[in-house]
């Protein structure tokens, strides 16, 4: 299968350098330079700029992020922040960490153009706990940076200060909220706040702060070098640029791939360049389009297009980009149980639907994928899941942050395959026996 | 427990009990960014409103309705508040008017028409022309399912819970749920236990409270009073997901406060509990009186709980100026002097030829013996005893006995704290003075009647009350030709006393103290006089008749009727209408069950089970 619209690479373009991820090799592809260019120009146009080229957040909402920036209080005299959210921990999703190893300087310098935008003096790149090596990369970089004179005292030269720290995460899912990200960063338990007030106004130690994903920020200089209007028309419709999805499952080529808007999840799972189709005699039986959280899809809607808007007819959303393919040789219940599983684990407690919503559906999971399960059991789950977050449409929560929504929404999303939690009922076990897990099983 | 419901008097002495939100209720701020985060954040924002806003229907104030009921309140109020003006009960368990908002336990959602979602009442601020619907059948399926996952885990062994019968997932049950577990049951066992997440049932937190992890339904309440009101953030939420559980920051060890009786308060379940309270009595046998603390002169207002003749605990009364929620626990402890080593029977004579008396025999002895001495009688009086005893007990020292002065006795002073204790450990000091003065006594140190003691000049004492800030005291007082001593509670002096007078303690009769800052403030009987005791002015008015004086009140209302309007601090005081008058009624006990006792009895003083 062919590509429809050719994808002309941005993010991933210098990838295949093994010192792109050193000041020189990041220098010599004419890294830097947009960041110079950016301190020639008013804050007020940076941001004007990133409004028109249709960039929106990679974290997982899609949030545009010059409508975001420009919610940041202009008279507040206090110091703004500017923090990086590197705690890329959703299931499925493993984007960020390759950035952070190919190319962590396109990160620093899209950092610099933020805060030269943002008034930002100090940035905090918030690394999860388990990034072992891209943590190192980008200390690395850093290092680099302040001793090529780019961060410090002089931004690049420019009377402007800017300090730019990575802490490290204790490996929490939850702190990748962005709201948690700020309390951990203050040295609290990861315990989201309440919203209103927004980060932007109220944020870390109380604030304006704003969060943006690593991928959000390492565009910039790309977006710059070209222009908003060429990052704009790359895309399409309101969503700019392309994006990077991490395709795992049941794909001959799983992997991390640069996809445009218009790409669509079936070019993504079969197409030469990316994944390749599944392994022979097998088929799509459900596809999670961007991380665990997102509602599945089934065979059926793999036409949609990998832009924010999209998926919003199908109910379900971009989410981070992890797309989880399972053929027909998987067994939901045992993939949903194993979902939900991941959010019990991973609610912080705060508050009551998710704390206790989230181990009782898994308990419920469990029970059907084991065989002991009965109808009740299956009104019993979606009852739970309605009970803290109804759907249609995606963000009616009841809970403080989305994680509650997460296990909720994965749970709605599967009774499209409610037929198999039946069967499971019917026969008191499970119908895929000892391989519930289809092609992904097979590999040694 | 204190700041909801159960009944709350008005402050004694005006101001009416706060009804404002916390300062730090975050109010929606119009215009910032919507949520951000990974699938919620679909939700679109509110749109605007096209054009320019109406103006308010009613300037300076917020108009919008609940359930259909037009509202009028101030900008900033939160709903559960708001929707309390019409009558329209809003549940919740982690809101706490004195608390910041914490928003997590998701009992208080309700619609609202300015957002798709359910939204927290205790959050969130009302505004002109919202609509909200707090009993819609979306609204109640909500409370049910939150109510059912706090109960999947919970023990719900409210047989052995302190906390039945004032607990708020027991009325909410009741109220909002009402249906049984859906939880697996262990499989095979139709009614065996379920798979509840088991923590530890008995973790003793301090020397005050011990914590039952399993009851607890984390609002946070506990941990945010320590951090915010009590100032000593000692304890805290530890684990994650539904493993977590509340407990003291490793590095203070054990929740050591002055305040962590508090906790226990506010704790909407029976997860903390008093140790001492703990396994003494159902809350339903209990009946409240409204009281006042006479730990210290700060005088807090309390619930004095009490079944039969026993005072059981107390508990704080809300009084916005005074001690708003809240209690110490030194002053929650002081109670038990009025259970234990009480003074019940007169005594006559001294030594080996003390004996117990009746009251009128103890009486027309202690006339005999201070009739030859009137005007060379020495009087002290203590702080500890109420407006009302002092105002008889001075009056009786003036016109019968001839004095020109008065001691003033009492506890000595001990350590103050951050917050609410207070150095000076005697509730009345201020009425004291104030009386002494307006009866034209002079108001004299104890130190000077020591030394006068000592010296030989005083022969001759009448006490009312027989704290006495010197520990010395009672020896000296050995060699007093005569002490009439009108006491409490037993200690070194009692043993003194040529004639002892048990007096009653303030629980046990109606009258005022005034605290260090000049309120007065009324408490009430709860029950009557423990064995031969009376109160001060009354063993005053008897020993003056005695006497041939002319005293002849009946009750302490009258003493402060005939009395009061001579003193300038107490003269406006409206001691009937500042009286709190809805008691909490206990059901009354059966006459005896089984053994003889009534069911929930526990004597003071039987022996603990150990272990417990
Ligand atoms: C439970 C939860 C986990 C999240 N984890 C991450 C994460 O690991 N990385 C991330 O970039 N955003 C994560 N987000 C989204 C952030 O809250 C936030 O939307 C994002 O960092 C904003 O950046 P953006 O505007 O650049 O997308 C998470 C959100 C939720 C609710
Ligand atoms: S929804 Fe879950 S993760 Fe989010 S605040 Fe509530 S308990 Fe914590
Ligand atoms: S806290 Fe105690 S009284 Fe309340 S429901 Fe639980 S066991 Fe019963
Ligand atoms: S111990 Fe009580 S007050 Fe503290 S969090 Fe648990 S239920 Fe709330
Ligand atoms: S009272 Fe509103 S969420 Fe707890």
């Amino acid at each position: 299968m062919s590509l429809q619209h050719p994808v002309e690479k941005i993010v991933t373009r210098y990838w295949p350098h093994k010192d792109q991820n050193t000041l020189k090799g990041y220098k010599s592809r004419g890294g830097y330079q947009q960041l110079a260019k950016a301190l020639g120009q008013e804050p007020a146009a940076i941001i004007d700029a990133v409004k028109k080229s249709n960039l929106r957040g990679r974290g997982g909402a899609g949030f545009p992020t010059g409508l975001k920036w420009s919610f940041l209080p202009k008279d507040n005299p206090k110091p703004k922040y500017l923090c990086i959210n590197a705690d890329e921990s959703e299931p499925g999703t493993a984007k960020d960490r390759f950035i952070l190893e190919n190319d962590p300087h396109s990160l620093l310098e899209g950092i610099g153009i933020a805060c030269w935008a943002l008034g930002a003096h100090t940035c905090y790149i918030y690394a999860r706990g388990e990034f072992k090596h891209p943590s190192a990369v980008l200390d690395k970089a850093i290092a680099e940076a302040y001793a090529d004179g780019i961060f410090g005292k002089k931004l690049l030269g420019k009377d402007f200060e800017l300090n730019v720290y990575q802490v490290r995460g204790a490996g929490a899912y939850i702190c990748g909220e962005e709201t948690a990200l700020l309390e951990s960063l203050e040295g609290k338990k990861g315990w989201p706040r309440l919203k209103p007030p927004f980060p932007a106004v109220v944020g870390l130690f109380g604030c304006p702060t704003i969060v943006n994903n690593v991928e959000t920020i390492s565009t910039l200089p790309a977006l710059f070098e070209k222009g908003p209007e060429w990052f704009a028309n790359l895309g399409s419709g309101k969503s700019g640029g392309n994006r990077l999805v991490t395709l795992s499952g049941a794909v001959n080529r799983p992997g991390t791939f640069e996809v445009g808007m218009k790409t669509t999840l079936k070019e993504l799972i079969y197409a030469e360049e990316y994944g390749q189709g599944l392994p022979p005699g097998r088929a799509v039986k459900g596809v999670i389009p961007g991380g665990s959280s997102a509602p599945v899809l089934t065979a059926d809607e793999l036409g949609v297009a990998m832009e924010f808007d999209a998926f919003k007819p199908l109910n379900s959303m971009a989410g981070s980009g992890g797309v989880i393919v399972m053929d027909d040789m998987c067994c939901m219940v045992r993939s949903l149980w194993r979902v939900v599983r991941f959010y019990a684990e991973e609610s912080c407690g705060q508050c009551t639907p998710c704390r206790d919503g989230q181990p009782w559906m898994t308990r419920i999971l469990r029970k059907i994928e084991e065989g002991r399960g009965t109808r009740e059991d299956l009104e019993t789950l979606q009852h739970v899941a309605t009970s803290m977050a109804p759907y249609p449409p995606i963000g009616l929560g009841n809970t403080i942050c989305a994680l509650g929504d997460s296990g909720a929404l994965a749970v709605h999303g599967f009774m499209k395959f409610k037929r198999e939690f039946e069967q499971h009922i019917e026969e008191k076990r499970c119908p895929f026996g000892e391989r519930p897990w289809g092609a992904f099983g097979d590999f040694q | 427990m204190s700041d909801d419901k159960k009944p709350t008097a008005p402050a004694p002495s005006a101001a009416a009990p706060a009804s404002g939100v916390p300062a730090t209720a975050p109010a929606p701020i119009a215009g910032a960014p919507q949520s951000t985060s990974k699938p919620g954040a679909a939700v679109p924002p509110p749109p605007p409103a096209p054009g320019a806003k109406p103006p308010p229907k009613n300037p300076g104030m917020v108009t919008f309705t609940v359930d259909g009921k037009e509202v009028v309140a101030k900008p900033g109020t939160n709903m559960i508040e708001a929707a309390k003006q019409v009558g329209v009960e809003i549940p919740y368990y982690c809101w706490h008017p004195r608390l910041s908002i914490a928003a997590n336990c998701r009992m208080c959602l309700v619609e609202s028409s300015t957002s798709p979602k359910l939204v927290p009442a205790c959050q969130t601020a009302i505004a002109e022309g919202m609509a909200i619907k707090a009993t819609s059948a979306k609204v109640q399926e909500q409370q049910r399912a939150v109510m059912e996952f706090l109960l999947l885990n919970h023990p719900v062994d409210c047989s052995i819970c302190d906390q039945a019968g004032e607990c708020k997932l027991q009325d909410y049950y009741m109220r909002y749920d009402h249906k049984s577990s859906r939880l697996e049951r262990i499989s095979g066992i139709e009614d065996g236990p379920g798979m509840k997440v088991l923590r530890n049932k008995r973790k003793v937190l301090g020397p005050t409270v011990v914590l039952d992890q399993e009851r607890c339904v984390l609002c946070t309440r506990c941990v945010r009073f320590m951090d915010e009101v009590a100032k000593e953030p000692q304890l805290g939420v530890f684990g994650r997901g539904s493993h977590e559980r509340i407990d003291v920051h490793p590095q203070f060890g054990e929740l050591k406060s002055n305040y962590s009786g508090n906790t226990v308060d506010i704790c909407p379940v029976g997860a903390l509990l008093n140790r001492d309270f703990r396994f003494r009595a159902r809350a339903w046998f209990l009946s409240a009186a409204p009281s006042v603390c006479t730990g210290c002169s700060r005088g807090c207002s309390t619930f004095a709980d009490f079944m039969g003749q026993d005072t059981y605990r107390y508990r704080p009364r809300e009084n916005e100026q005074i001690n708003k929620s809240w209690m110490c626990d030194q002053g929650r402890l002081s109670y038990k002097s009025l259970n234990k080593g009480r003074v019940l029977q007169s005594v006559i004579g001294r030594g080996a030829d003390a004996r117990e008396a009746g009251r009128a025999e103890a009486v027309k002895y202690a006339a005999a013996k201070l009739k030859p001495l009137v005007g060379s009688v020495a009087v002290a009086a203590s702080p500890v005893a109420s407006n009302e005893d002092l105002m008889a007990g001075l009056t009786f020292a003036r016109d019968v006995l001839g004095a020109k002065s008065v001691y003033v006795s009492g506890r000595p002073a001990g350590e103050a704290d951050h917050f609410l204790m207070m150095a000076d450990k005697n509730p009345n000091r201020r009425g004291l003075e104030s009386i002494a003065k307006a009866l034209g006594l002079n108001v004299e140190k104890f130190e000077k009647l020591s030394a006068a003691v000592e010296g030989g000049q005083v022969k001759a004492l009448y006490a009312i009350g027989a704290e006495m800030p010197d520990a010395g005291f009672a020896a000296k007082a050995a060699t007093l030709e005569l002490l009439v001593l009108q006491a409490t509670n037993e200690d070194a002096l009692t043993a003194q006393a040529q004639v002892l007078l048990p007096a009653s303690t303030h629980v046990e009769d109606e009258g005022t103290f005034t605290q260090e800052g000049g309120i007065t403030q009324r408490f009430r009987r709860a029950y009557p006089p423990k064995g031969d005791a009376q109160p001060h002015w009354k063993w005053a008015v008897e020993l003056a008749k005695e006497m041939g004086g002319s005293l002849a009140w009946s009750s302490s209302r009258e003493v402060f009727r005939m009395v009061a309007p001579t003193v300038p601090e107490l003269a406006s005081f409206e001691w009937d209408k500042q009286a709190p008058v809805n008691i909490k009624q206990g059901i009354s006990v059966p006459a005896a069950s089984a053994d003889g006792r009534p069911p929930g009895w526990r004597e003071f003083g039987a022996p603990r089970v150990k272990g417990i």
